[in-house]
Order: structure tokens, then C-alpha cells, then sequence
């Protein structure tokens, strides 16, 4: 298949998926929307989990399976194509979620249709209340454009046509940077174009971009129930199902690798490495995300137009080169660093640190402006009286408190980057250096994504399906413990617990 | 240490002739034969697959008649239950590159564009071949004999076929190593180079799952009773190190086919 057959089919793919996102995306964020006290914080981890699903176990989940459809191109394209729809809609639901409401409400314009009936008056309201409702969609279509555009390592795994996988392939066959770069040329105009109403609209409403807790779109209670069983189907097909079959793979395994202690230590080595190299490049994200939103809630409504252009200018280089996607801006980094000053940059893990520091900065942005989701301003006052306060215990309610409100929203957010970045394959499978010299260790390390995703080329083994399922668990499990330990940590450390 | 293991030596070759390589002849470069190493000691090969035809024997009988009637099926969809890795990488590359030196490239331009026109699978890797292959899913593909011997080792109803050159010659590709010039710990890769090159290595590496041939002289007896037979094949095969240019050429041929 040729560049261009990929390339229409991608095209072909998103387009589909950004018509179907705007139906869906509402009955999903109706069911975050809905939700109220502690509920939301599971609604929302529900709903929004096969974003951090990881690609490598889904693909690798599904290779027997999509062997089975090999002879069935058409059905294993509508595979593909669902698998990525219910991994990218609840992104649409993120941003449906944090995007104003129309500038011209229902309400107003049901007012105006009693007020000037006919069909004049009709006519007159018609492209403004298309206008309203487009409004509310570019976000939404923009994203899910992008995402599905974007998407590489499942069509990579799955065998499927695709711009990205031809481009990848284009690299490691070793073509040529320049003509690598022609054939960025067209997806990156066209992702570009995309790129322009949503950055349009973001600073547009960079004020009023937060979560909203009432729905403003009108839903039935059909449509909550097919927010439900979207949700449901797609943390079955994105986590429950793929890793059901790796893990199924993996227990007829576990003894012999058990027994393999140079397997063992090798994976837990290239384990440790990945967490080692990821956990700094997403609190990095996390920092720079933080500036980004503290720029973007600063903007002054009473500001000139240039004035707000200057003013975005450090927001826009922070976050847009992550927005065209782990490929585009790896190789963007390869091809830098195959020249001078950067050469001597090749072979160590910067390149890697920094294309994954890119892809997530427009991600952790995103989180950041959910982060209001798990506040509550009562409880934050409340802190801050206790904290006042000259009691021991109530002393320890306070930092308590404060820990809930303000630290563990946070905690959330970084684990949920930490996440995204450790499997971040493209990145690490372009940039990733032959060894990474971490923990002393004589031999060959590279992050256990890596590894895998070299290995599962080699097709499925009991062994390899061992390493993918602690690929997945033993960060997790880390996760949760961080969870247990933190607040501890953080009682012990504050000096709020200290009477004055 | 900086040293280069690669299991698809014509990617090595390339190496050497862009002279990043450097060489060594150190205990284990004397008894690996002369077709399987560089002159200048610039790269060694050491335990080789074989190209085979892996044929799923509830479906057809494991022969090169049966597969050459199968090969020769006509039709939009003749031959839909026969898969193939993509030839861009790997030893299936290699595999292009030998029929590339041999029938020229004019003809297997002629033979590609027949067998993807009559719907040849064109599959990620040679594993994807054998899964299909063993699943009943096609009729037969090429793959390596460490492929096939992972299906052999499930249990599947498999049977392979070395696949043959007109001359009668089969295709054996060595696993290769090298140290890449400007090493600045020379020693430890020199040791490293010494090790793999052994003997002990070489049997090590047959007795595993994947079989593979040792290519210096081992003790024959004690190899499995596959691997014997493969090590037969091995010693007419063909020599790898004359398809250099053929290499270039083909590999271009296809990034136009297959990257255009």
C-alpha cells in the first residue's frame, strides 16, 4: 500500500471518528457530568480510563485475534477503528467537559423563536444558532482529529494502514531524513490547519476553560444509558479484555521465567530504567503544564489583540510542538540531533526525555485545568481555618484536609502522566539510545517498553507475556503504594501539624 | 563496550563497507568457515537460521511439489492462504536479495508483482507467518527454522521445507558480530567477540529452543537430532557474502515498492 492509500485511509478514519465524537462524547460527559460528591472522582476514573490505556497491551492483547481477521480486511479495519474510537472519546469527553457553553443559550433562542415568530425570524436565527452549536463542537472535533490522526502503535501492532506506521517503517528501513520529512509534509499541513480553530478557540476562551458540573446539553435518559454501556464497552475492549488475554498467556510462563533469574533481573532492570527516566519527564510536564494554565487564566479580557498575541507567544511554543504527536516530534528530534551542535546528543537519553516532555506537556495541560474537578472550596477554607487553629489533633484535621483538597488531586494528576509517559513507545522506540548506562549495570538497558515492543515482533511467548503484564502491574502496584505512603509523608513533613 | 550483534548479516555487510567496523580476529574467527566471515576479520557470523517454508500439514503435504502447485495457483485470491513477512526488513529482505542475485532483478520484480496480484498475505514478521501458518489460517508462508521450531514446540501440525535456490542451495543466515570501530573498551569486546565465537556457544545456542546451526565444528553427535539435519543444509548454502551489491540494489527496489 502506498503512502498516499495510508494516508486516505487515516484521513478516512478520522473523519469518521470526529463525526461520531460530537453524540457520543456528550452522553459521556453526562455521566461524569451527573455525578456528584465522591461518585464523580470513580464516574470520572471510569469513564476516562482507556485514555491511559496501554498501546503496546492492547496491541499485543489482540494479536491472535486480529490474525483471525486478516483474511477479513473490512472487519478488521471496523476492529481498529472501534478500538480506537472508545480509546480517544473520552478525551472528547475531557474537553466537552472544561468547554464554555455556547455564547447563545437553547433558552435565548427559544425566547427569540416566541418572540419573532415566522419564517423570516427563523431564517434570520438559523446560521447563529449553527453558529453557536459549531462553537461548542471545534474543540471536541479538533481533538478527536488530531488523536485518531496521530494514532500509531496499535495500527502498528494490528497490522492496519496508516500514515504513521508507513512513516515509522519509512525511518527504520533508512531512507533518507529528507525524503522522511516530504512525507511528513502533508499530514503535518493538514494536522496544522486543524490545530489553527482549536488554539483559536482555546485562547479565545482561555478564562472560561473549566470543568462544569451542570450539563448544558440537553440528554435524555437514553442517552445516560448509552453513555454507560460506550463507557463500559470501552474499558472491556481498552484494559479487560487485552490484558486478560496477556495475563492468560503469561501463567503458563511465570515458572520458567521465575526460574530465569538473568531474565528476571534484566527485566526488572529495564522495569526500573523506565520509571527512572519517565517519573522526572512528568513532573517536568506537570510543571510546565502549570505555567501554561497560570498564563492562560491571566489573560486580561481588556488586553489589545497584540498584546494577547506577544503574551501567547511562550504558550503556544509549550504546548503546540506536543500537540502534532509522539511521531512527528521524534523524528523532528532525530533529525536535530543528526546534525551539529546537537550530534553528541544522539546517543544519550535527552532526545528521548525531551520528545516525551513535549507529548505531555498539551496532555498534562489538560489535566491541570481538570484539576479543579477534585477541589472543593469549602473544604480548602475549612483547611485554612483549622490550620489557624492552636489544637494538636485539629492541627492534624488541617493538614489532613489539606492533603485531600489540594496534594492528592495533584498526586492524581502526576500518576496519571507518569502513566501515559511510561508507555509512550513511539518516543522511546525512535529516541531511545542502544544502552542507557542507569544503576551501574554492565550490559543492555533500555526502558522495558522498549524492550517489549522489539520482542513482540517475534510474536507471542509466555515469557514476553510475563514482561507485559508486569510492565503494566508493577508501576501500578508502585502507584498505589505511593498513594498509602504520601499522605503519611506529608502529615510528617507539613508544618501545619506543629501547634504554634 | 561498543559491539554490534545483528542476526540479518547483510545490514553488517553494509556496516563494513561504510567502514564503522573494526577488525578482529581473535580464538573463535579460525573455526568459523570462510563464507560466513569477513576477510579482514571485520565481522564474524556464528549460529545460522535457515530460510524455510513452514506448511501447516493438516492442510497440504510438506514438499516443494506441493508448494510449487500451491505457488502457481491462479486467481485474484490464488494464493490468499499463503503469507509471506514484509520483505523490507530482516531475513526475508535477505531471502529477496539471494533470488535478486540470482534470477536478476528484472525477474523478481516480475515474480512479486505475480504473487501480491494473486493476493500473497503480506504480514509483520516472520512470527506472524508461523502464527498463521500453525493456526490452520494459511496453507503455508516462509519463515526461519527458529520460527518453526517455536510452532513445533506448541505442538502445532507443522512441517517445514527448506526453501532452495535453483542451484540447489539452501539459505542460511548466520547471526553476525562485529566491534564498532573507535571502541573505548577494545578488551571487554574483544572477550565478548571471543565468547560467541565459541564452540561451546555455538552448541549452547543448537540446544535452545530456536536450533540454531552451528556453523564451526562442534561435536555432531551431540547436537539435536533437527539440528543435524539442518547443518547439512548449511554446508551448501548460499554464500551471502557475494550479494553486497545485489543488497543495494534490491533494498532500493523496495523502498520504492513499499515507501513510495
Amino acid at each position: 500500500m502506498s503512502f498516499h492509500e495510508a494516508f486516505a485511509w487515516t484521513l478516512l478514519r478520522s473523519i469518521a471518528a470526529t463525526t461520531l465524537s460530537v453524540p457520543i462524547s456528550i452522553c459521556l460527559s453526562r455521566l461524569v457530568q451527573q455525578a456528584t460528591g465522591r461518585s464523580r472522582f470513580w464516574w470520572m476514573l471510569f469513564v476516562l480510563c482507556p485514555l491511559v490505556a496501554p498501546d503496546l497491551i492492547i496491541g499485543y492483547g489482540y494479536r491472535s485475534f486480529e490474525l483471525s481477521l486478516l483474511h477479513r480486511p473490512v472487519l478488521n479495519h471496523c476492529f481498529y477503528f472501534v478500538l480506537i474510537l472508545l480509546k480517544i472519546l473520552p478525551a472528547a469527553a475531557v474537553i466537552r467537559i472544561c468547554s464554555p457553553p455556547a455564547p447563545v443559550s437553547k433558552a435565548a433562542f427559544h425566547c427569540a423563536r416566541l418572540i419573532e415568530c415566522g419564517v423570516a425570524a427563523k431564517r434570520q436565527h438559523r446560521p447563529m444558532r449553527l453558529n453557536a452549536e459549531l462553537l461548542r463542537h471545534i474543540p471536541v472535533c479538533g481533538i478527536v482529529f488530531l488523536l485518531s490522526m496521530q494514532e500509531f502503535e496499535i495500527a502498528s501492532l494490528l497490522q492496519i494502514p496508516a500514515w504513521t506506521v508507513h512513516v515509522f517503517d519509512a525511518q527504520a528501513s533508512g531512507l533518507n531524513m529528507a525524503a522522511t520529512l516530504t512525507l511528513l509534509f502533508g499530514p503535518v499541513l493538514l494536522q496544522a490547519v486543524v490545530l489553527v480553530p482549536l488554539l483559536w478557540w482555546g485562547l479565545a476562551n482561555s478564562a472560561v476553560i473549566v470543568p462544569r458540573w451542570r450539563s448544558i446539553d440537553c440528554t435524555t435518559g437514553s442517552s445516560r444509558w448509552l453513555g454507560l454501556i460506550i463507557a463500559s464497552l470501552a474499558a472491556l475492549l481498552t484494559w479487560v479484555i487485552p490484558l486478560a488475554f496477556v495475563t492468560r498467556s503469561g501463567l503458563s510462563g511465570i515458572g520458567g521465567v521465575l526460574e530465569n533469574q538473568m531474565l528476571l533481573r534484566s527485566t526488572f532492570l529495564d522495569l526500573a530504567t523506565a520509571i527512572a527516566l519517565t517519573a522526572p519527564c512528568a513532573i517536568l510536564s506537570l510543571v510546565l503544564a502549570r505555567k501554561v494554565i497560570q498564563i492562560f487564566h491571566s489573560y486580561d479580557a481588556t488586553q489589545s489583540s497584540f498584546a494577547k498575541a506577544v503574551s501567547s507567544v511562550p504558550l503556544l511554543l509549550t504546548v503546540v510542538p506536543g500537540l502534532f504527536g509522539s511521531l512527528v516530534v521524534s523524528i523532528a528530534i532525530l533529525v536535530a540531533t543528526q546534525h551539529s551542535p546537537l550530534l553528541d546528543l544522539r546517543t544519550t537519553v535527552w532526545p528521548m526525555a525531551a520528545a516525551l516532555v513535549i507529548c505531555l506537556v498539551p496532555r498534562a495541560t489538560i489535566l491541570v485545568a481538570l484539576l479543579p474537578v477534585f477541589r472543593s472550596s469549602e473544604s480548602a477554607f475549612l483547611a485554612t481555618l483549622l490550620g489557624k487553629s492552636r489544637g494538636r489533633t485539629r492541627l492534624k484535621n488541617a493538614a489532613d484536609l489539606k492533603w485531600w483538597c489540594e496534594c492528592r488531586p495533584m498526586f492524581l494528576v502526576t500518576a496519571v502522566l507518569f502513566y501515559w509517559c511510561l508507555t509512550n513507545l513511539t518516543a522511546a522506540a525512535i529516541l531511545c539510545p542502544p544502552t542507557i548506562p542507569l544503576f551501574n549495570f554492565d550490559g543492555n538497558v533500555v526502558p522495558l517498553p522498549v524492550r517489549l515492543y522489539k520482542f513482540i515482533h517475534q510474536g507471542r511467548t509466555a515469557a514476553l507475556s510475563v514482561m507485559a503484564v508486569l510492565s503494566v502491574l508493577v508501576p501500578f502496584v508502585l502507584l498505589v503504594l505511593t498513594a498509602q505512603v504520601a499522605p503519611q509523608v506529608y502529615l510528617r513533613m507539613t508544618s501545619l501539624t506543629r501547634p504554634n | 563496550m561498543r559491539r554490534l550483534l545483528n542476526n540479518e548479516v547483510l545490514g553488517t555487510m553494509n556496516l563494513q563497507k561504510l567502514g564503522l567496523l573494526q577488525s578482529y580476529k581473535g580464538k573463535g574467527f579460525a573455526r568459523i568457515p570462510a563464507q560466513y566471515k569477513a576477510d579482514d576479520g571485520s565481522w564474524t557470523g556464528f549460529a545460522a537460521r535457515l530460510r524455510v517454508f513452514i506448511v501447516n500439514t493438516d492442510s497440504m503435504t510438506a514438499t516443494h511439489e506441493a508448494i510449487f502447485q500451491r505457488l502457481n495457483a491462479f486467481g485474484k485470491d490464488g494464493l490468499a492462504r499463503v503469507a509471506v513477512a514484509k520483505p523490507m526488513f530482516g531475513t526475508t529482505l535477505t531471502q529477496y536479495v539471494a533470488l535478486w542475485d540470482e534470477v536478476g532483478g528484472e525477474e523478481i520484480k516480475r515474480q512479486h508483482k505475480s504473487l501480491r496480484d494473486r493476493g500473497l498475505l503480506e504480514v509483520n514478521g516472520n512470527s506472524v507467518v508461523k502464527d498463521l501458518v500453525a493456526s490452520g489460517r494459511c496453507d503455508f508462508g516462509w519463515t526461519d527454522t527458529d520460527d518453526f521450531f517455536l510452532a513445533v514446540d506448541e505442538g502445532q501440525p507443522v512441517e517445514m521445507v527448506p526453501v532452495l535456490m535453483t542451484c540447489e542451495h539452501a539459505i542460511c543466515i548466520p547471526n553476525s558480530v562485529s566491534i564498532i570501530r573507535g571502541t573505548r573498551r577494545l578488551g571487554a569486546a574483544q572477550t565478548l567477540v571471543d565468547f560467541l565465537l565459541s564452540q561451546d556457544v555455538e552448541t549452547r545456542l543448537a540446544c535452545s529452543p530456536s536450533r540454531q546451526i552451528p556453523l564451526g565444528p562442534v561435536d555432531f553427535a551431540g547436537l539435536p537430532a533437527e539440528v543435524q539435519d539442518l547443518k547439512l543444509w548449511s554446508e551448501r548454502s548460499v554464500d551471502l557474502k557475494s550479494l553486497a551489491d545485489a543488497h543495494a540494489d534490491c533494498l532500493s527496489w523496495l523502498k520504492r515498492e513499499y515507501l513510495q
